[in-house]
């Protein structure tokens, strides 16, 4: 008896050592291996070409930290790209980065441009070509693009990121010097975006240097760019994008065209109503007048705010100056209806060379997709994070009102990701939005009196200069 | 312009909360060298005083008066990795626990015994680097348990002894996150509390015949209960001052759950071997609730978990090599109770191995030192389905060194 429940017990022993190491198969630390489908599209040598935006801009600078999570870069990660290079630039970058330096106001200042170029001896051309400021001329451009860091452009980031022309001697020479199997475009928005940030004052236009970029020009310039590309590497497949409404940027949608009273942050109320801003804007026949701001379509662009705060626009009845905002401060009704005109007739030009390679180009509707964004914001579904369009606080817009931040960028990149994988039937992962860094500048300061956002006009300056483009033709 | 008055109306405080969780398979049986060196499979023997955790109806078959005294080290090792064509990895910061155990008791000759046990069957710890892309779901979290067990047992003519126990739990919890801001500047949340509990324990120990054992013992669900715990900003900067990181109290209820063992054990003159089936209770984590109070506001976060009751298979033995040394060995596997949707870097559970060994010695008649060594590996996890978006591969390793001194009047 005693043998056989010894027996028994070794038997039993045995059996669950058994189940036990059956179950136990993986328990090591092995590769997980989550290659995405590219379907008909081959991301082994990805290049993107653009302005600003390409470049992973922000806050009013080209910067390390912020370029790390530029949309190229994060497309880059997702589409599993080797060997990803971008003219990365050293914190704080170059552009005169945008701080808060203090909350209560806040009050916003720029950092030296104190970056440095890191990675410049990179024996080929990047894959990240976007550069700020670039219009749709400089793709194709081959003058010199070291004398664009001179007057009148001023523009130091041609020579940053083309350095050499043995490279190629414009963005597009030095994409196709890479032999891309796949190319993106998102060129076009500085075309009318100068004009806008200037108030309408200053234009890439060539006749007039006032107006945005006409559209039988752009419409030349844009077609020759994308029969280059298409033709110069025939086997590359496309992803363009189209150019969003200027009034889905906090740039132009922030400061109301109307008095506000700095304490409570509402609009003044004489008689009931709001009291327009007194601004320089133009009549219906283009003539420029000294008048009140319309407050249902003008524009009051950001850096007014610092000269609001010293009583301009503000009439003096109200304790305000009495004189108007600068033309140049101020996107009037009429300015509003070019900008639209132009950026409707640059994309149906984006439009149709979409339309036309329908098996290689990719469109990215950035216009809606923006339009969307301003209307209903983002939220994630996973963790409730929300962004929404609005100035410091949405989270998608950085300092500078114009550039996106980091999860900005990152949804960004999911659009142009939903429309790859739509187009070419592959599967890339979007970017988880939720899990990416806050990166607007936030330094500590002592307190201050101000109650509205004070950005130095020096500042402001320094910063639109890139897009205030002129007598470059 | 109106936005900018209310700057950071908007920020959301509920990405703060809308992860956090207690959660998962934070039960720790290693709360005796000698049974933790059989692999735990120690039910149906219950021959030392950690008797009082394992079996309370083992007490009666103590003689006379038993004090035992001890820890277990554990050195746990995560890494996650993750999800994509391009994955970056983050190992976890390196930490070790050492909760201690003790125990009291005295048998006497009509089959009475009585004890008293100090020892953690609930703990949790996870530390990860505070710039981790999982940062604003956790970069600390701790949770400690002490059981004050007193417990009595009787047997009659050793064949079936009986024995139960009331737990008095106590118990702290921490956890500290970043907080989700669109700023470069990154605040911590930290979250303290202190909390209490109870529930009761029995155990069932049958022995037919002189050399075969069957053991059952039960231990209740507890609800550690915290009411005036603590939420405190630090790593400010500029957003010092700001309504929303002001400090404010929690309140809430972790559950403790349930567990059964069942086992049966062969004795032999110089060898015994034990196999067993440990069953818990994880469906009492279904949501764990934070009542968030900052001033006047009280916010409410459910945290689901849903975890699914799971399993322990437990086979060990020992060997008496001499008077003085008695060599042990053991296995067991432990099912994880997490869905895959819910794991979380908190607690990035998996399925685990656990080999023993161990060796007991009697340093003299009265004394006996008892020592365990656990590896601990666990399945390699990788989510997809993250129900907060934070998908990725989890490994973990621990090594668990377990030492008790045992003195017998």
């Amino acid at each position: 008896m005693k043998r056989f429940y010894s027996r028994a017990a070794i038997i039993l022993s045995i059996a669950v050592v058994a189940f036990i190491v059956a179950s136990c198969n993986s328990f090591k630390k092995t590769p997980v291996s989550v290659v995405p489908q590219p379907g008909s599209a081959n991301f082994a040598t990805t290049v993107f070409l653009g302005n600003s935006l390409t470049a992973g801009y922000q806050s009013g600078a080209l910067y390390e930290s912020a370029q790390e999570y530029s949309y190229p870069a994060e497309i880059a990660k997702e589409a599993g790209i080797a060997n990803f290079e971008q003219p990365l630039i050293s914190d704080p970058g170059i552009g005169g980065l945008l701080e808060i330096t203090n909350l209560s106001g806040p009050v916003i200042t720029a950092l030296p441009s104190s970056g440095q170029p890191l990675n410049s001896t990179l024996s080929r051309p990047y894959n990240n070509l976007g550069v700020p400021g670039a219009l749709v001329y400089d793709m194709i451009d081959t003058s010199s693009f070291t004398a664009k860091a001179g007057p009148p452009r001023d523009n130091p980031f041609f020579q940053i990121v083309l350095r050499n022309t043995a490279l190629g001697n414009s963005p597009v020479a030095q994409a196709l010097a890479l032999h891309p199997t796949f190319i993106s475009v998102w060129i076009g928005a500085n075309d009318v975006l100068g004009y806008a940030t200037s108030g309408g004052t200053i234009g890439t236009d060539p006749a007039t240097h006032s107006l945005p970029t006409d559209i039988p020009t752009f419409t030349y310039l844009y077609t020759t760019m994308m029969n280059a590309l298409l033709a110069g590497a025939p086997n590359a497949k496309f992803v363009i994008a189209n150019i969003p409404d200027v009034e889905a940027i906090p740039f132009f949608n922030t400061i109301p065209p109307v008095v506000v009273n700095p304490a409570t942050e509402a609009p003044v109320l004489v008689n009931g109503s709001p009291v327009p801003l007194l601004v320089m804007r133009h009549d219906a026949s283009g003539n420029l007048y000294a008048g009140q701001a319309n407050p249902l379509y003008d524009k009051i662009l950001l850096p007014a705010l610092s000269l609001e705060l010293k009583g301009v626009g503000i009439p003096a009845a109200l304790g305000g100056t009495g004189t108007p905002l600068p033309d140049s401060l101020v996107l009037d009704s009429l300015e509003v209806s070019k900008v639209e005109t132009a950026i409707a007739g640059y994309n149906s030009v984006i439009q149709s060379v979409a339309t036309a390679n329908p098996t290689r180009v990719a469109l990215v509707d950035a216009y809606s997709v923006f339009n969307n964004f301003a209307a209903n914001g983002y939220t994630d579904p996973a963790t409730g994070v929300h962004l929404t369009d609005s100035y410091i606080t949405g989270g998608f817009f950085g300092l500078d009102g114009i550039h996106p931040t980091d999860q900005g960028y990152g949804y960004v990149a999911n659009m142009f990701i939903k429309a790859i994988n739509t187009t070419f039937g592959a599967n890339l992962r979007e970017v988880n939005l939720a899990y990416l860094p806050g990166s607007i500048q936030l330094a500590k300061s002592s307190p201050s009196q101000s109650k509205w956002p004070v950005i130095p006009l020096s500042d402001w300056g320094r910063m639109l200069k890139i897009f205030q483009v002129s007598n470059m033709y | 312009m109106a936005s900018i008055r209310k700057l950071f109306a908007s920020l959301a405080i509920i990405a703060v909360w809308a992860s956090s969780a207690f959660a998962g398979g934070y039960q720790l049986n290693e709360t005796g060298a000698k049974a933790t060196a059989m692999g735990g499979a120690f039910v149906a023997r219950a021959d030392d005083p950690s008797a009082i955790f394992f079996n309370p109806a083992g007490l009666s078959y103590l003689k006379g008066l038993n004090v035992m005294l001890g820890g277990e080290l554990i050195l746990p090792s995560t890494t996650f990795r993750s999800l994509g064509p391009i994955s970056t990895q983050t190992d976890m910061n390196s930490i070790s626990f050492f909760p201690p155990n003790a125990y009291v008791t005295y048998s006497m000759d009509n089959g009475l015994g009585f004890g008293v046990g100090l020892f953690t069957p609930y703990g949790l710890g996870t530390d990860w680097p505070t710039n981790w892309p999982g940062n604003t779901i956790v970069t600390k979290i701790t949770l400690q348990t002490f059981y004050i067990n007193p417990t009595i047992s009787y047997s009659y003519k050793h064949l079936v002894s009986i024995g139960v126990g009331f737990d008095y739990v106590l118990g702290s919890v921490g956890l500290a996150q970043k907080v989700a801001t669109p700023f470069t500047t990154e605040p911590t949340a930290t979250l303290k509390g202190n909390g209490n509990g109870s529930s009761f324990n029995f155990g069932v120990l049958v022995t037919p015949v002189k050399e075969i054992s069957v053991g059952f013992s039960y231990r209740g669900r507890a609800n550690l209960k915290a009411t005036d715990g603590t939420l405190s900003f630090s790593d400010l900067g500029a957003l010092t001052g700001q309504s929303q990181f002001a400090n404010g109290t929690v309140s809430t209820s972790v559950p403790l759950p349930a567990t059964w063992f069942l086992g049966v054990a062969y004795k032999g003159d110089r060898y015994s071997v034990e196999a067993d089936y440990q069953w818990v209770g994880w469906n009492a984590y279904t949501s764990l609730n934070l009542n968030i109070t900052q001033g006047n506001t009280t916010n409410e976060k459910s945290i689901v978990g849903d975890y699914n009751n799971s399993y322990i298979v437990r086979v060990g033995g020992d060997y008496k090599i001499s008077e003085m040394f008695t060599a042990r060995a053991g296995v067991f596997y432990d099912k994880n109770p997490i869905p895959d949707m819910y794991l979380e870097p908190l607690l990035p559970d998996a399925d685990r191995l656990g080999l023993n060994v161990g060796v007991g010695v009697n340093v003299t008649h009265n004394m006996a030192i008892d020592a365990s060594y656990m590896f601990l590996p666990f399945k390699q996890r990788t989510i997809t389905n993250s129900a907060i978006g934070f998908n990725g591969t989890y490994n973990t390793t621990a090594n668990l060194l377990g030492i008790d001194i045992s003195y017998r009047l």
